[in-house]
């Protein structure tokens, strides 16, 4: 292979992986998790392992992971996520700066989804928010949502 | 055998040579017994001789002196204009250019790196100095940032420090506290 054949290989390799870093750039995983925490029991939901520190600041004996979900958007547009109970979870991912997102979190309740908590915060990138106060079954559920962006 | 109103046309290619085989030699057979044809042939090259005669002469009255000389000249070649010499050296360095473009930009792309990883950083001012550490600080910090919260209900709000997390806790009028 001639060496500018070699070099133009080498230049439109980087010029597509710029590309695909770009168009990456612009999409954030959104990953919202639904924990049931009751005191009916002692039993710990295995696939909770990895968030089992940060349960710590409830005071539950037991958690069972209900509902799972990941999802890929665009900044700016808002993701609507059906939660236990009826309820309603709308997150807009708004900007990334400094290594943290920026999430618009409103959680809905009711048979006409009524607001019940709207907040604009900021996590770190791959980083974590609970919220949780809303009575299910035996037990309250507890919601993490995490964001995390390609860097 | 010939007679002079078939050989009267062919007689000047006989004179010319342009004559062959058995036609030739039938023309010159039929020349030699004809006085007519022989006359005709003999004017011919008469006027032949005479037109050699004055081209020689006329070529004898050209001066060839420095006729090489001048030819040399010729051959040596001139300088360009510079406008064509610059049109030259610009198709030369393009045509070069654009073989070795992805070279140039790769050659481009390392030596902007190079410049990025040795140049000195720019002069920060204290102010500037105390932003970017609370900038860091922020980034560092693995807790939510809330700018605002509104609800209907009762919201408690705490983070722990001890595993960086930070929890929305909306009360449940009918038997929500904080658990």
């Amino acid at each position: 292979m001639r060496p500018s054949r070699l070099a133009l290989g080498c230049f439109a390799s980087v010029l597509l992986l710029w590309a695909c870093q770009t168009v990456a750039s612009e999409m954030v995983e959104l990953r919202i998790e639904t924990v049931l925490a009751t005191n009916s029991s002692q039993d710990f939901d295995n696939r909770l392992t990895d968030m089992r520190p940060q349960l710590r600041a409830f005071r539950y004996s037991s958690y069972r992971l209900v509902q799972e979900e990941r999802r890929r958007v665009g900044w700016g547009t808002q993701a609507d996520f059906l939660l236990p109970g009826g309820r309603f979870l709308q997150v807009v991912p708004k900007e990334y700066a400094n290594e943290r997102i920026a999430l618009q979190v409103m959680l809905l309740e009711g048979t006409t989804p009524t607001p019940l908590m709207n907040t604009s915060l900021s996590i770190r990138n791959h980083g974590t928010l609970f919220v949780g106060g809303r009575k299910h079954q035996e037990g309250m559920l507890i919601i993490r949502i995490g964001a995390a962006a390609d860097e | 055998m010939s007679t002079c109103s078939h050989a009267e046309r062919l007689v000047p290619l006989l004179s010319d040579g342009e004559l062959d085989g058995p036609l030739r030699r039938e023309v010159a057979s039929h020349v030699s017994g004809c006085v007519v044809c022989t006359g005709a042939l003999a004017a011919l090259e008469r006027g032949r001789e005479l037109l050699w005669q004055e081209i020689e002469e006329q070529v004898e009255q050209i001066d060839f002196s420095g006729f090489w000389e001048g030819v040399a000249e010729k051959l040596t070649e001139p300088p360009l204009p510079w406008a064509v010499r610059l049109q030259l050296w610009r198709e030369r360095w393009w045509s070069g250019w654009s073989l070795s473009a992805p070279v140039w930009a790769v050659a481009v792309a390392i030596v902007l790196f190079v410049a990025a990883l040795f140049l000195p950083r720019p002069y920060l001012s204290p102010d500037l100095v105390s932003k970017n550490l609370e900038q860091s600080a922020l980034v560092a910090n693995d807790q939510a940032q809330i700018e605002s919260l509104s609800s209907g209900a009762t919201v408690f709000l705490w983070n722990e420090p001890a595993n960086n997390t930070t929890v929305i806790w909306v009360g449940d009028d009918s038997d929500g506290g904080v658990p």
